[in-house]
């Protein structure tokens, strides 16, 4: 970041006045600049008083513009999840290239008992590596449109509210209405938005309502599905094990109701932005949701037994629907 | 979003439990300032509030607009993540809407805002990364700013709450016989002269008598530059208008005045202003501040002269006093005014070499403040939208600031003459210098969107310092 000033032609420190030699023409007692008359400005001299000169060069002030401000170090908020990406793809690495020396091992060893049982493993091979290559693919493919909903967040972010609002939104928002229906009316409306502002008071009133309904809906089925389990499972870690299941599954389609596609490592990118970005609205509600629900849970379960603990881990995935929603979103 | 199950029960439990969360997060996440953005009349309220708010919602969308807040706030590894206006709601005020202020500035032929003729409001909400390892981990806090614009002439109306007619008829009716209000006070004095003291009440008389003072008021202002003018409502009468509760006027007059005089109709007239301004404005919306800013314009103060500089130094000590002694919290009284900052304003009409002198008068202008247990006060001179460049004079070289006069296109030089380190003595030969209205500056070329925010001169210093303690 830059220790100067914001403002490129903002003056740091004081200027001292430049001293000049007296002008041996101007008359004597008269005062530098006096402006009785015979200056060319034709300004009234510092002792006098204030005094505005005549027209000169130059037309409008125009001052520089402010620099850009970095974002936060993205090293910073790597962390230990860092580790564990780079653990991950260690042992991705491992498995893949494993398999692959067995693969060719076993094609050479077919090949030494048969050609044909040769070309059929060989097939074999390229059919499990164009597979993988596949799902590879559709990995990329679903980053890259994470990583332009994440751009497209930076350029709403920074358009000023009077300011027309970028295509990519509208572009987003009508990606989301393909998907959805009832959306169709207030995409229609949010494209005749003039500025940014009516972009978001639109998007406010129209488009994210209906997506509200539909997560809340995805969110109160896999509450359901939550407080059974919960409530019929004896095993805490069968409970867990249910709970991160479903979860998963729910941020899947919240990611797809937002256009998001639901690869593996976009799951865990958002896992990660969930957890991490405390400055989301929805992280900070979860952080704090969760101490009171804990306390609250600590005397309901007194009055209600488990389903005070059952109704709490439902109500987790209507939290959770919702602040994968906000994830998806540009804004 | 709000929860539901689809089951009555756990809807219930769920909405409870989304209630009982919601303010436990404000409660822990969430503070709110209340900046009182105070000043006289044709001080830069304005667009003082359009400044701040333009260069907030900059740097919350990525622009070093407010350098010094950034630093500070870098000091002790915090960061504004995002600065949001929050919508108008159900709010009773008008609408402060600082972009159309800025379309004011940044039009095809800009002009500056008109005046301010009713209350308005804005909130904005700052999102502020917590410091430290943990701090990531934490939500981020909200600091909500609430700012206030109202018309400056309504201020002068807030030492009245603690005066008794009489208290104000004698006080204004000294000021009247002062010089330079004397020079203007003449029709005035005379139409008192003639009035009988225990004179009936009658309608005419009280209108005839309110209409010259407000012509006197109205004088006063425009011709000396005057700011101390009380009733404030007299010469900005808001949406309300001109009503017979305002044909008042001072008269001198000692004792309780007798029943059915025209000097008891007057006095309980000043009261029921008095009240409504009370009840309609001061008890609602100019009550614990946790930050005050007084806007001055010491330099218009300066070269109008003694008169117009004597008047803006009292009128800005009784109106500091006055908002103090309202900044307290409704339970305990404890005093909620934290920080004071007096600000002279336009110190973009004074070149970089004569600012130190000029801050220097202005301090000696407002005083130094800061006993014990008031307020923590500071002193600035700062532009909040900067319409000029430094530069020389093209005969002697001598520092002067450039700016392109209104309805003009191309840049004059300006010198505000010499500017005294301390207020001059009165009497003293400085003020012999003939009044001088200053000149009004074009604002720069500005992004009407306000994508790069206002250029500006220290106001990031004193945003910096308003704001340390709470962000």
């Amino acid at each position: 970041m830059n220790a100067g000033p914001g403002w490129d032609d903002e003056p740091q420190r004081p200027v001292r006045a430049p001293t000049r030699a007296p002008d041996p023409r101007r008359p004597p007692g008269l005062a530098p600049d006096s402006g009785l008359g015979v200056m060319p400005d034709a300004m009234p001299g510092a002792a006098l008083g204030p005094g505005l000169g005549q027209p000169t060069e130059g037309g409008l002030i125009r001052h520089g513009e402010p620099m850009a401000l970095q974002g936060p170090d993205a090293v910073r908020s790597a962390g230990w999840l860092a580790s564990l990406g780079t653990l991950g793809l260690a042992a991705a690495l491992l498995v893949l290239g494993s398999f692959g020396l067995w693969l060719g091992l076993m094609v050479n060893d077919l090949f030494a008992a048969s050609p044909v049982l040769g070309w059929l493993g060989s097939a074999l091979g390229l059919g499990v590596g164009g597979l993988l290559a596949v799902a590879a693919g559709r990995e990329w493919r679903a980053l890259r449109r994470l990583d332009s909903l994440e751009r497209l967040a930076a350029r709403v972010r920074e358009t000023p509210d009077a300011a027309p609002p970028p295509p990519a939104l509208l572009d987003w928002a009508e990606a989301v209405a393909r998907r959805l229906p009832e959306a169709v009316p207030a995409v229609a409306t949010l494209r005749r938005a003039a500025t940014m502002a009516e972009a978001r008071g639109l998007l406010a009133a129209g488009l994210l309502p209906v997506l509200d309904a539909r997560t809340r809906s995805l969110g109160g089925q896999a509450a359901r599905q939550v407080f059974l389990a919960t409530a019929v499972i004896p095993s805490p870690v069968l409970d867990a094990l249910a709970m991160g299941w479903l979860g998963l599954r729910l941020m899947r389609q919240v990611a797809v109701l937002h256009g998001v596609r639901p690869g593996t490592l976009v799951l865990g990118r958002l896992l990660r932005r969930l957890a991490l970005s405390a400055g989301l609205a929805a992280g900070a509600e979860v952080v704090t949701e969760a101490g009171v629900e804990q306390l609250v849970e600590g005397h309901a379960a007194k009055l209600a037994g488990g389903a005070a603990g059952a109704a709490v881990a439902a109500r987790r995935m209507v939290r959770l629907a919702g602040a994968t929603a906000l994830a998806c979103r540009p804004l | 979003m709000a929860a539901g199950f689809g089951l009555p029960g756990l809807d219930l439990l769920g909405q409870g439990l989304t209630r009982l969360t919601s303010e436990a997060e404000r409660a822990l996440n969430e503070t709110t300032l209340r900046i009182a953005i105070t000043g006289l009349s044709r001080s830069g309220k304005t667009v003082f509030i359009t400044s701040l708010i333009a260069n907030l919602l900059a740097m919350g969308r990525g622009r070093d607009t407010l350098p010094a807040l950034r630093r500070r706030m870098a000091e002790e590894g915090r960061r504004i993540q995002a600065v949001r206006l929050e919508p108008a709601g159900t709010q009773a005020l008008d609408w402060f809407d600082a972009a159309d202020k800025l379309r004011d500035l940044a039009g095809a032929t800009p002009h500056w805002p008109p005046r301010t003729s009713d209350l308005a409001s804005a909130t904005l909400t700052l999102v502020v990364e917590r410091p430290g390892e943990w701090g990531r981990w934490l939500p981020a806090r909200r600091v909500r700013l609430e700012i206030l614009d109202y018309p400056g002439e309504w201020l002068l109306d807030l030492p009245l709450l603690d005066q008794s007619y009489e208290e104000w008829s004698a006080a204004t009716l000294a000021q009247l016989r002062q010089p330079p209000r004397a020079a203007l006070a003449g029709d005035f004095l005379a139409f008192l002269a003639g009035l009988d003291r225990n004179a009936p009440a009658d309608d005419a008389v009280a209108k005839r008598g309110f209409l010259l003072y407000r012509d006197l008021l109205a004088a006063a202002r425009d011709r000396h530059g005057l700011r101390w003018l009380q009733p404030g409502r007299f010469l900005v009468p808001g949406p309300k208008g001109e009503s017979p509760m305002m044909w008042f006027f001072p008269l001198a007059g000692q004792g309780s005045a007798g029943a059915g005089s025209l000097r008891a109709a007057l006095a309980e007239r000043f009261d029921a202003y008095r009240d409504d301004m009370r009840r309609s404005y001061f008890d609602p919306w100019f009550a614990r501040f946790d930050r005050q800013v007084v806007l001055v314009d010491a330099l218009g103060a300066l070269c109008a002269g003694e008169g117009a500089f004597t008047d803006a130094r009292q009128a800005v000590a009784r109106i500091a006093q006055a908002y103090d002694a309202r900044s307290r919290s409704r339970w305990l009284g404890l005093r909620t005014l934290k920080r004071v900052a007096f600000v002279a304003t336009k110190a973009d009409y004074v070149p970089q070499a004569q600012r130190e002198a000029f801050l220097g008068l202005f301090r000696g202008m407002v005083g130094l403040g800061g006993g014990a247990g008031d307020p923590a006060v500071t002193h600035a001179a700062l532009a909040a939208l900067r319409c000029t460049e430094e530069g020389e004079s093209p005969a002697s070289g001598a520092p002067v600031v450039y700016g392109v006069p209104m309805g003009e296109a191309r840049r004059r030089p300006f010198r505000p003459g010499q500017i005294p380190p301390q207020p001059p003595a009165p009497g003293d030969a400085f003020w012999r210098r003939p009044y001088f209205e200053l000149p009004v500056f074009r604002p720069p070329v500005i992004d009407p969107d306000g994508r790069e925010g206002l250029p500006h001169l220290e106001m990031d210093r004193l945003i910096a310092w308003l704001l340390e303690d709470a962000l």
